[in-house]
């Protein structure tokens, strides 16, 4: 009983040595938490246990922008909320379309910071916006391939891609004025608010 | 023997590790560990308190660690300079052997101490970023226990990182 241990003298050396996989999963579970979604999901392919431990919710949780919920309530997509954490990362790292079509949203994989693209079809703009003055033309240049006119104003190439945590980054070309409620939607998705936005937008 | 009651007045535990040597540690120490906390506080730990899963080596190692958090935060000091130091110290203290990391995060992890718990594991994952599979496998002496079947769903499953 109580004999077992304590007078044991013995061996030290080679004595349990620890070795990574002797640790507890809560552990190895929080050693990746500390790394980003690529590496911990490079590190899965380790062993059985990193695998498990890769696969803890708490450690993903973080890794989701801020208003992750809000997010998920408006992909169309809602069976995602009942998934494991981490598949949900993954769905999200790829481009979800939502509102008809004409936006969508992706992840960084590695940052974590999201992006919303917005088709020029979703754009509303500040007193013109009046279908009948808009053209839209292809270009090459991103998926939704288009350029758009508001002839009227002659305003050549509107193009909007957002990102936060990284940057935020706003092109748009030739003083567009968007309309704010489009714009405030916008930004709310990306959790970014609205006073940064107009700094960005009048500079 | 067992009666000895003087030190109590000292507040004084003693913790024996696995390999039978003896630490004497003063309490504002001992209760940094929440295992030991617990035996003190109901009373159980006397006349010393073996751990079997902590060496000498380490157990020395986490005394100190215990020993300088201890005396930093009760120092005086205003909490930034103190905050400061502590990181320093967390620095230094981190440069050690990765066997001996491995074995002071298990000791945290067993003795419930968790600012150095966190701290380890901070650590480890530091040194494991940016090595590949095979580095990380033989870094620390782990072994592939996948089956063919099981790799390739790994690989599956995590695809999405690697596009």
């Amino acid at each position: 009983m109580g004999a077992n241990a304590s007078a044991m003298p013995g061996e030290p050396n080679g004595l349990m040595r620890p070795k990574l996989e002797d640790i507890p999963e809560s552990c190895m579970a929080l050693v990746l938490s500390y790394l980003d979604p690529p590496e911990i999901a490079k590190l899965a392919r380790i062993n059985r246990a990193f695998r498990a431990a890769a696969s803890a919710d708490f450690i993903w949780v973080p890794k989701f922008p801020s208003n992750y919920n809000f997010i998920l309530s408006k992909l169309p997509d809602q069976g995602l909320i009942t998934m494991d954490k981490k598949d949900i990362y993954a769905r999200l790292c790829r481009p979800n379309s939502f509102d008809g079509g004409t936006k969508e949203f992706w992840i960084d994989k590695t940052t974590g910071g999201t992006y919303l693209s917005i088709s020029s079809k979703a754009m509303a703009i500040t007193g013109i916006d009046d279908r009948r003055y808009w053209n839209h033309i292809q270009t090459y240049e991103s998926r939704w391939v288009f350029e758009t006119s508001a002839r009227l104003f002659g305003f050549s190439h509107v193009y909007a891609q957002i990102c936060q945590k990284m940057n935020i980054f706003l092109l748009f070309k030739e003083n567009l004025h968007l309309s704010e409620d489009f714009l405030h939607n916008c930004f709310t998705f990306l959790g970014v608010q609205i006073f940064k936005l107009r700094r960005l937008y009048l500079d | 023997m067992s009666s000895s009651t003087e030190l109590t007045e000292k507040k004084v535990f003693l913790l024996k590790s696995l390999d039978g040597v003896i630490f004497e540690v003063e309490e504002s120490v001992a209760v940094q560990l929440e295992v030991i906390r617990e035996l003190i506080e109901g009373d159980c730990a006397r006349p010393f308190i073996s751990l079997y899963n902590v060496t000498s080596e380490i157990l020395a190692l986490v005394i100190e660690y215990c020993k300088h958090h201890a005396e930093t935060c009760s120092g005086g000091t205003s909490a930034t300079i103190a905050d400061e130091d502590l990181k320093t110290f967390d620095n230094e203290f981190m440069n050690v052997d990765e066997n001996i990391l491995l074995e002071l995060c298990s000791a945290a992890d067993y003795l419930d101490i968790k600012s150095l718990f966190e701290l380890t594991c901070r650590t480890l994952a530091s040194l494991i970023k940016d090595r590949t599979i095979i580095e990380v496998r033989k870094m620390f002496n782990v072994e592939n226990d996948f089956s063919v079947v099981e790799e390739k769903a790994v690989r599956k499953e995590f695809a999405w990182a690697f596009k």
